[in-house]
């Protein structure tokens, strides 16, 4: 833990200038981050530039999403988890918790209310990653780990402390005795550790296999579930305040009320399932109405003995409550409807401007992605084809996304928005494009990670507008909008698509893996992890099916061989922003020709981007950059490890994205030439866990990335089970699709880059419809 | 643990970021002044006993963060808090207008009859005032509250607020506890859950 001195010492004052850089997006500067950016400063020996590389890329990369943002739900659902694990690992800590929190303490202390007692440590420990709870030699072990094996750490080490306390809690007999000798206890920690560190870090990797289990499950019931029940409860709040749960905090949700919850989403996801696919949905919307009214009713009667509810025990109240229940159902399915109406009219709108306009067919992929739901009812298609394409080119409507990769990409939208000329214009649309195919690819990897973005309706005015624009010549209608408009706009359509991936997500995350099989891969993509495991052991068992879909001859897929060989030749130089856009695609393709035997082309290509990115001195795109190097080092991961055995495949991809993420910074720092790269100092510091791995990967990322290394890296992580390589079909086509687009701008000016562009989404679009 | 005190009151401090309360708390429980103090990160606590007319009352104060996406971190708190102290600074004319949300905070997430005051501190910081005393006194006349002008720094007010406060709920809960001698001590708010036996304690005969 750093001292007062010490945060003085490091100049604070410095590191939250350069955050400032970075304050308008979406997470802005947090009370807390001080704490973590006084021990990165400190680990980066000072380098503010560094240092906040690392800090973006903890907080957008590592942590789970929202985790200082949008009121910290991520923290409160990772509060919520917690519980749940507490109660599932330390199953009498736990207990004797609740016996404090609830029974014992009305009458010791006089009290009648007491939130969960772990919470204000807790969420301390969250929020700070431990800085102010442990040593700092435990700290940085920590923190090593956390860069490691990801957020899940935080949880580890969370019960780890828990349980090397839990022998002094459990003599506590009242909840301000607990708070009492918590106070003992926590400057205790600080100042001698809460056990020995090496003991600490044993029991954190050694309690559950990574990932932990049912960690994902439960983040996202949790995710899905806070939310939308303290929204829709807020107009009747006054009225309810017995479910109220004190909002998002949540912190209060008996298990009464968890169960409401579930009630809630559960219903809501239903409603809405059934909507989309009446004729399959698998349990009738009366009967889940019925259900949930019979659950609320065994709540309201069940739980008036309880804690939260003794407080209305007369059979009015109760009365009362139950048409609240209703009415709340019926706003969440309204809500649900009208978001769907909503991505309706998106596609429609969509569909419209394709027989109208220039853009002709790109709208088909929109549409493959954002009805992926219907089409995948009605697909004629045989299982898993490689539809791929259509999902990257044109991805005007973001799919369900990892949290940090599409965290990441709007941060690098409101980023973008911010400057006013048309270069970031131009780039704007094409990340909007990009982020698309980032947060496909992704979803399969981490989909435990997800949120819904219940909107507020503000934003759902917002996304009006942004139907117009979208409906409008991608690119012209970015240069035409005035600076304002420009940077609105770049949040809305981070925060609408959001929305229509929701909707989509959900109902495709629940569908029957019949439907999942029998729509397009882009739509396997968003099944969620059980799903995932479900079909990735077909996927596994399978490989040559996997290899023949792939080598599906598309005319993209020459397409952009052609385009390859051509545009390697014209290296001229290209507008910056253009580059740091394109780069990662050509960086992607390239990997990919590399796996085809194209190795010359992909040194040049790779070569080539690296150079571009020089030139750029804004710091950024250096994250922008970075974010593209992720993306196309994880495809490039992917398509090596396409040949090696299937169990290989989900290794990088599913539970070691901070690897790989990791990895991004240094290829970025690479590019921009820096002497004190972050490796360096972060090899140094970060990994004093001394992971060779980690090591290893990313240098062979920064330097030279030759399919062997890429291999050896993919066997460094082999994890047991083997997950889908279903992603990389797509992003396998995708990547040509891309690599031919990109490599054609690569000679011309920006004009006529945008030109080029357009004419040949058109291109491939109509080569995409014929198939 | 004994019990050394015979009454528990949990104090709720809220209110803009850096308008003071980590600093009047620091102030009240450690009777120091730090001008170096970190954000509070998410919710802390500490404990301050007191005596009131022969009782011994215990504090259990929680100090918030007061950052607006930190807002929703205490309303948990809220509910248990039989006093809040809602703090502005009157350097900082926003911090002052936020009180009205700060109230609405407390309408609907505290319980009804929970005390309210309103402090404004940095009063030691005259050059750079932006309310004035009239103007802050005359909102909490309008809610209804109790106000003071404080100053962690220069150690005005803290002690007298505090104990003022302390003091209403004491006044509170003993009309209360004559009124329903049965129902459990400090419960000043509707959510009682099973309103029953004294707690057993000195003070509560």
């Amino acid at each position: 833990m750093l001292s007062t001195n010490q945060l003085i010492l490091y100049d604070i004052n410095k590191s939250i200038d350069a955050f400032n850089g970075w304050t308008h997006t979406a997470v802005g500067y947090c009370q807390g981050f001080n704490m973590l950016a006084a021990i990165i400063l400190k680990v980066m020996e000072g380098d503010v530039d560094d240092s906040l590389k690392v800090m973006i890329y903890l907080i957008e990369g590592v942590l789970p999403e929202s985790y200082f943002a949008n009121n910290l739900r991520g923290l409160s659902v990772d509060m919520a988890v917690f519980r749940d694990l507490l109660r599932m690992r330390l199953s009498t800590l736990a207990k004797h918790f609740d016996k404090l929190q609830y029974a014992g303490q009305d009458q010791s202390t006089g009290t009648s209310y007491e939130p969960p007692l772990i919470n204000v440590f807790t969420m301390q420990w969250f929020l700070t990653l431990f800085t102010n709870c442990l040593p700092q030699s435990s700290v940085l072990r920590i923190w090593d780990l956390i860069f490691l094996e990801g957020n899940e750490v935080l949880l580890r080490a969370a019960l780890a402390i828990w349980d090397c306390l839990a022998d002094r809690i459990l003599t506590v007999e009242s909840a301000d005795e607990f708070y009492s000798i918590m106070g003992v206890l926590t400057r205790e920690m600080m100042e001698f550790g809460v056990t020995d560190t090496n003991e600490l870090i044993k029991t954190i990797c050694i309690m559950a296999p990574f990932p932990f289990p049912q960690l994902g499950e439960l983040r996202e019931k949790y995710m899905y579930n806070i939310r939308p029940l303290t929204s829709s409860l807020a107009l009747v709040k006054r009225g309810l305040q017995i479910f109220q749960s004190d909002d998002e905090d949540e912190c209060d949700v008996g298990d009464d009320q968890i169960m409401l919850a579930n009630l809630y989403s559960t219903n809501a996801y239903n409603s809405h399932k059934i909507k989309d696919q009446s004729s399959r949905t698998p349990s009738p919307h009366s009967e889940n109405v019925r259900i949930s009214n019979t659950l609320a009713n065994n709540v309201v009667s069940g739980g008036t003995g309880s804690q939260t509810n003794n407080f209305l025990s007369s059979t009015n109240i109760d009365s009362q409550r139950m048409t609240l229940d209703i009415s709340l159902l019926k706003k969440q399915y309204a809500k649900l409807k009208e978001r769907q109406r909503q991505a309706q009219v998106i596609i429609t709108e969509g569909f419209q401007r394709a027989n109208s306009s220039a853009f002709a067919k790109k709208e088909p992929l929109t549409m493959n992605h954002l009805l992926l739901g219907k089409t995948a009812l009605i697909s004629k298609r045989p299982k898993r084809p490689s539809p791929v394409i259509q999902t990257v080119t044109r991805a005007n409507y973001e799919p369900k996304s990892p949290r940090a990769l599409r965290n990441r990409s709007n941060t690098v939208a409101n980023l973008l928005s911010n400057k006013t000329n048309n270069n970031n214009n131009h780039k704007n649309s094409t990340n909007e494009r990009k982020k698309y195919d980032k947060s496909s690819k992704g979803l399969t990897e981490t989909p435990e990670s997800e949120t819904i973005s219940w909107t507020e309706i503000k934003l759902e005015k917002k996304r009006h507008k942004f139907q117009r624009k979208m409906s409008e010549p991608v690119l012209t209608s970015f240069q035409e909008s005035s600076c304002e408009d420009n940077s609105c706009f770049s949040s809305i359509t981070a925060g609408a698509v959001d929305d229509i991936e929701i909707v989509v997500t959900r109902q495709q995350m629940k569908a029957s893996n019949e439907s999942l099989n029998s729509s397009s891969s882009s739509s396997t993509e968003l099944c969620d992890d059980d799903h995932l495991n479900d079909n990735s052991s077909d996927f596994a068992s399978s490989p040559e099916v996997y290899r023949k879909n792939r080598s599906l001859p598309t005319n993209h897929h020459q397409l952009a061989n052609d385009n390859n060989k051509d545009n390697n030749n014209s290296e001229t130089q290209r507008p910056v922003f253009q580059v740091s856009d394109d780069g990662p695609e050509s960086y992607q393709l390239n990997d990919k020709s590399l796996s085809r035997g194209l190795a010359a082309n992909h040194h040049q290509m790779t070569s080539e981007t690296n150079n571009d990115n020089n030139n750029t001195d804004n710091q950024r795109s250096v994250f922008e950059i970075s974010n593209d190097f992720l993306e196309s080092i994880q495809l490039s991961e992917k398509s090596f490890s396409r040949d090696l055995p299937a169990n290989h495949h989900q290794s990088v991809n599913d539970n070691n994205n901070s690897d790989v993420q990791m990895s991004v910074l240094h290829v970025s720092d690479g590019c921009l030439s820096d002497e004190k790269s972050v490796t360096d100092s972060g090899d140094q510091c970060l990994t004093a866990n001394n992971n060779g791995d980690c090591d290893s990967s990313i240098d062979h990322h920064r330097s030279d990335p030759i399919p062997t290394q890429m291999s050896a890296i993919d066997d460094n992580y082999v994890k047991p089970e083997a997950r889908d390589s279903n992603s990389n079909s797509n992003s396998d086509t995708s990547k040509d699709a891309y690599q031919s687009i990109k490599s054609e701008i690569s000679s011309l000016s920006l004009e006529q880059c945008i030109q080029k562009l357009n004419e040949k989404l058109v291109s491939l679009n109509d080569g995409n419809l014929q198939q | 643990m004994d019990k050394t005190y015979d009454y528990l009151f949990k104090l709720l401090l809220i209110g803009d970021s850096g308008v003071g309360k980590t600093c009047i708390l620091f102030r009240l429980t450690e009777d120091a002044f730090s001008t170096t103090s970190i954000s509070t990160i998410g919710i802390d606590f500490k404990v301050r006993t007191i005596e009131l007319d022969g009782k011994k009352i215990k504090l259990q104060i929680w100090d918030t963060a007061g950052q607006e996406r930190c807002r929703v971190i205490p309303t948990a708190y809220y509910r248990g808090a039989t006093g809040v102290m809602l703090v502005y600074d009157v350097t900082n004319d926003k911090s002052f207008a936020n009180i009205n949300n700060w109230i609405r905070d407390i309408e609907e997430h505290a319980s009804s009859d929970v005390e309210t005051m309103i402090l404004g501190n940095k009063s030691d910081v005259n050059d750079r005032r932006q309310v004035s005393r009239e103007t802050g006194q005359q909102l909490a006349t309008e809610y209804g509250i109790k106000f003071m002008e404080t100053s962690a720094k220069a150690s005005v007010n803290v002690e007298e607020a505090f104990f003022a406060l302390a003091k209403d709920i004491k006044t509170k809960t003993d009309k209360q506890l004559a009124s329903h001698p049965h129902s459990t001590r400090n419960t000043l708010f509707p959510y009682t859950p099973n309103a029953h036996h004294c707690c057993g304690k000195q003070g509560c005969k």
